[in-house]
């Protein structure tokens, strides 16, 4: 039986705009759920079709999601004290990711996310920030060119005291992409001390892009300290002409920035061997970020 | 032989004309000097001359090696060896020095450089340079002092390897030290590729190890003197007002 | 809640029509069709404002609630079918309205006879003689400032009054821009002729005497090009109305070059549902500004929206928002940048204290032929306590590559250091609190002309200690 996939902003806003949230119909689920727990290794998972994984205990997962047509679920369980860290790249056609993370006392959580192209992706990830000085880190960099359409939600729920989450989001639109990024930073009653910082820049190069960003910070909380900023547009132009006159053409320049944007989360993902899978899907073979770390 | 000629240049900001049928000539392989007393457009022209497209041209053409480059694109000129070291170098974000430099001299000599022979180039330049190694892999300028920025430019210099550097105020804001220090950087650009200079300066420590050939002073956006390098000697004792007022 | 004392005081007999229409919309039930002709019928509406009245009333039976935002649903629209109705005769005293009201008044120095206007009982404020002079020096520029009824009666300005009335804010916009555009009752008519640059403020302080007004009044002001104008609505001193709704509209017109200031400080009385309308459109080279200051109300919803469809339009919104106890204040703005080179820029500080709500809610759009757009957002917001609550919803729609847009949010409470600080000068806790709050404010009071900015800190200080100075 076909579900309805639904990924929603976390506090419904103007209807004109738009925002609000995104359905998807899905075939019928057949994946099963898979468990990955004390793993001392890197666990790598190539996803090209339906899945649902559960990670436990402290350890890196990196997937490579590359399907045509997928439904991905993904909860990470990060118990008291532990250190998760996923890695997801998305370069498939159509596919839907659910994401939801847990965080208790004492937890981190490293989340680097990177869309490179897709036709249709669309990706909600909620995470619980339940334990006291937990952490939630993420990088999220996305490149979408064509007539791609990406659309992005992430909901941070803080309640544990001290818990500190932080959003880095870096990205470039060219050609007719269209991108929305929904990001919320919310601060629960009771969660003194707590802090969230969250930031995206946006690099638009075609005038056919369509760029929507709505940043949310909702706060219940006075002892806490919130922020978050946006930057969208084109390139600077002073910066143009630095870098043009040093003999670098126009077109290059935007080629440069735009792996420079992408380099800046790239480098998160802290594995040689997914970083050079990264940069040749971005056309560099000889990869300069490969080479330079080596 | 003649390597830049400057024709009656007129340009300015927006609706502000700032230099007014400036000419003025660079033989190949000369030292140049641009004196002139703040906002004279001293700044203008190397901007100008660079391609900078906030200044509009309103008059006049620019020649480099005899092609008229009046209406080419910054890297269009780069490419062809001119070289402009910025007042305030811009910052960016996110690209290493290393990794843009070794773009900007692929671009400029339009050849591949393979990345060992490219480190061993920037590791000798930032030796000449006494720049820490640590800077190659720095942010392009972002958190760089004053000095720092400076010496950054010249490393750019001295691995691009131009036919012309504009140096606009490139001792500004140095200590004795640094200055020492750009000055070989320059030293060690002359010897290498024998390449001319044209330096904007309102001050003259910077060429005390140069041999000048030619002096021009700007005031008010027009060329208002020319000679040696006597009249560097001079302005150093009487200062810029004989050639303000006229 | 005091709002359910006050129904109680209304006249039963007047809610007999409720069942005779449209049974089916509970909100519509009371406001029919019958009772919109009375109303055009005793204000000599022209025929095509009569129809007006009526379409709009079918959208407003027609259109849902607003899914978003805060609740609606304590609204007693009954209420506001006994106000409407023409022939009824406001059956309250000074001694129904409220003791916090009352208290209010008392603190910021109000004569009584003007307490009693902005209460909405009692005789009529003549406040002709205060504005005599401003009414002669306006005149004698050629700007026209008149109540937007007699406005439209005038065969000077009749035309121009069905051009442009409700053309910008359109009834089918939401629910409460067709509800005003069927009982809409009083307001201002301002025309500033082209090249003229008025340089005292007008103020619609002195214009809310007319039944209805200041309720459902309807606010149309057309800038030509090259003029100026500088408009101050309401005032600090909290204005009640026993229906408990305010559904104002405002349509701001401005023209080539031309630049107008919209100001308000609102302080209405806290069983208000505000919900208001306010628009703006901005020819090539002109400029609107708002200035604003939301204290009062039960529910706010309030985001003035700014169309920018002439090259090198530019809109700049300041605001602040001051939510206390039982107030839940939607408020901040929309900016849509319809043309090459426009620019906008939005600074806001909201408050929230003893168990208030404040949301900043902003849309800032971006067409496709708005190339070399610009657009900044900054909004701050302070948390006084752990009990209210502090949200911000921004959004953003961008659909050229040239433009800039930048967006920065902060939000935080007050630095123990800063309080620390002053105490270590001398001040008690509650006043370095307050005088803290009022700095944070500065983005607004700098705005406002002198007095105005006083009242507003005066606001602010009453807020903080309950007390002023």
């Amino acid at each position: 039986m076909a579900t309805t996939f639904r990924s929603q902003l976390s506090v419904p806003t103007f209807r004109w705009l738009g925002v609000n949230g995104t359905e998807r119909i899905l075939p019928a689920q057949q994946s099963e759920n898979v468990t990955i727990s004390g793993q001392t290794d890197t666990v790598r998972l190539d996803v090209s079709e339906d899945a649902a994984y559960m990670v436990t205990g402290g350890q890196t997962v990196i997937m490579d999601i590359h399907a045509a047509q997928a439904y991905l679920q993904t909860h990470l369980q990060a118990d008291a004290g532990e250190k998760i860290r996923l890695v997801q790249l998305f370069h498939g056609e159509t596919v839907c990711s659910r994401l939801t993370v847990d965080l208790d006392d004492l937890a981190e959580v490293e989340l680097v996310q990177i869309y490179l192209r897709g036709s249709d992706t669309v990706s909600d990830t909620e995470v619980h920030m339940n334990g006291r000085k937990s952490a939630f880190t993420s990088h999220i960099g996305y490149l979408q060119d064509e007539e791609s359409h990406l659309d992005i939600n992430l909901n941070v729920i803080q309640c544990g005291k001290k818990s500190v989450s932080d959003i880095d989001v870096r990205g470039v639109l060219r050609d007719c992409a269209q991108k929305i990024f929904r990001g919320t930073i919310d601060f629960q009653k009771g969660a003194s001390g707590a802090s969230g910082a969250e930031r995206e820049d946006v690099l638009l190069t075609d005038e056919t892009v369509v760029n929507k960003t709505v940043p949310v910070i909702l706060c219940a909380e006075e002892d806490v300290s919130g922020t978050h900023g946006a930057t969208i547009g084109q390139l600077d132009a002073p910066a143009v002409f630095y870098l043009q006159s040093r003999g670098i053409p126009e077109s290059e320049i935007r080629e440069l920035i735009a792996r420079t944007k992408l380099g800046g989360v790239i480098r998160h993902i802290c594995d040689a061997e997914t970083e050079r899978t990264v940069w040749r899907l971005l056309g560099r073979e000889d990869a300069d970020a490969t080479e330079s770390e080596s | 032989m003649e390597l830049l000629r400057i024709e009656h240049l007129s340009a300015g900001i927006e609706d502000k004309e700032l230099l007014h049928s400036v000419s003025l000539t660079v033989g190949s392989g000369e030292t140049h000097v641009l004196m002139g007393p703040n906002g004279a457009g001293k700044s203008t022209l190397g901007y100008t001359v660079m391609g900078s497209p906030e200044y509009h041209v309103t008059g006049g053409k620019i020649f480099f090696e005899g092609a008229d480059i009046t209406d080419e694109s910054a890297d269009r000129r780069a490419k062809r060896g001119i070289f402009l070291s910025f007042q305030n170098p811009i910052e960016i974000p996110g690209l290493s020095l290393s990794d843009f430099l070794r773009n900007a001299l692929e671009q400029v000599t339009g050849r591949r450089i393979k990345l060992w022979d490219f480190k061993k180039q920037l590791r000798d330049a930032m030796d000449v340079l006494q720049m820490d190694p640590v800077y190659a892999e720095r942010e392009l300028n972002v958190g760089f002092s004053g000095g720092e920025k400076k010496k950054a430019e010249i490393l750019q210099l001295l691995m691009l390897k131009p036919k012309l550097a504009i140096l606009d105020e490139t001792d500004s804001g140095l200590d004795v030290d640094a200055v020492r220090t750009v000055s070989a950087g320059i030293a060690a650009y002359r010897a290498k590729c024998g390449g001319s200079l044209l330096i904007i300066t309102h001050n003259t420590k910077i060429l005390e190890a140069l041999d000048v050939d030619r002096t021009h002073i700007i005031a008010d956006g027009r060329i208002t003197a020319e000679g040696g390098a006597e009249l560097i000697t001079e302005i150093n004792r009487c200062g810029f007002e004989k050639y303000t007022e006229n | 809640m005091k709002q359910k004392t006050q129904v109680a005081d209304i006249d039963r007999s007047l809610y007999d029509f409720r069942y005779e229409e449209d049974a089916t919309d509970l909100l519509a039930s009371g406001i029919t069709p019958e009772i919109i002709r009375e109303i055009s019928e005793e204000k000599g509406d022209p025929d095509w404002m009569r129809d007006f009245r009526l379409h709009s009333l079918e959208i407003f039976a027609k259109s849902e609630m607003p899914p978003w935002g805060p609740s609606v649903e304590g609204l007693d629209l009954d209420n506001i079918v006994t106000y409407i109705r023409p022939k009824s005769r406001m059956n309250t005293d000074w001694n129904n309205v409220p003791e916090n009201i009352k208290e209010t008044f008392e603190r910021l120095g109000i004569p009584q006879a003007e307490r009693e206007s902005l209460a909405g009982v009692g005789a009529q404020y003549d406040s002709e003689l205060v504005y005599h002079n401003v009414r002669k020096e306006v005149a004698e520029s050629g700007v026209v400032y008149t109540d937007l009824e007699s406005a439209m009666h005038d065969p000077r300005y009749a035309e121009m009054i069905r051009t442009h009335f409700m053309k910008l804010v359109p009834p089918t916009d939401h629910k409460f821009a067709a509800l005003h555009g069927a009982v809409w009752s009083g307001g201002s008519f301002v025309y500033v002729p082209a090249g003229v640059r008025l340089e005292i403020p007008l103020q619609s302080y002195f214009r809310l005497n007319a039944k209805g007004a200041g309720q459902f009044e309807h606010t149309l002001i057309i800038v030509e090009d090259d003029a100026y104008l500088h408009f101050i609505e309401g005032c600090s001193a909290p204005k009640y109305y026993e229906a408990g709704l305010h559904a104002g509209c405002v349509e701001l017109y401005v023209g080539k070059r031309a630049t107008l200031r919209y100001s308000t400080i609102e302080n209405w009385s806290k069983n208000m549902y505000n919900l208001n309308t306010k628009r703006a459109v901005v020819a090539e080279g002109g400029r609107i500004e708002w200035v604003s200051g939301s204290f009062g109300s039960h529910v706010s919803y309030l985001y003035p929206m700014s169309i920018l469809n002439g090259r090198g339009a530019h809109a700049e919104f300041t605001g602040i928002t001051f939510a206390g106890a039982g107030q839940n204040l939607d408020t901040g703005a929309k900016i849509v940048h319809n043309a090459p080179e426009t620019s906008s820029h939005i600074d806001t500080k909201s408050i929230s204290k003893g168990g208030g709500i404040s949301t900043f809610r902003s849309a800032v759009t971006v067409a496709e032929k708005a190339v070399g757009s610009r657009s900044s957002v900054s909004c701050e917001s302070l948390m006084l306590d752990s009990i209210s609550r502090s949200d911000t919803v921004p959004a953003m729609d961008i659909r050229t590559d040239k433009a800039d847009i930048g967006h920065e949010a902060k939000i935080g409470r007050i630095s123990d250091d800063a309080v620390f600080y002053l105490m270590s000068r001398g001040l008690d806790e509650q006043s370095a609190r307050a005088m803290i709050v009022s700095g944070f404010a500065d983005n607004v009071s700098k705005e406002l002309p002198l007095e105005y900015a006083m009242e507003m800190n005066n606001l602010i200080r009453l807020e903080m200690t309950g007390s002023i100075g």
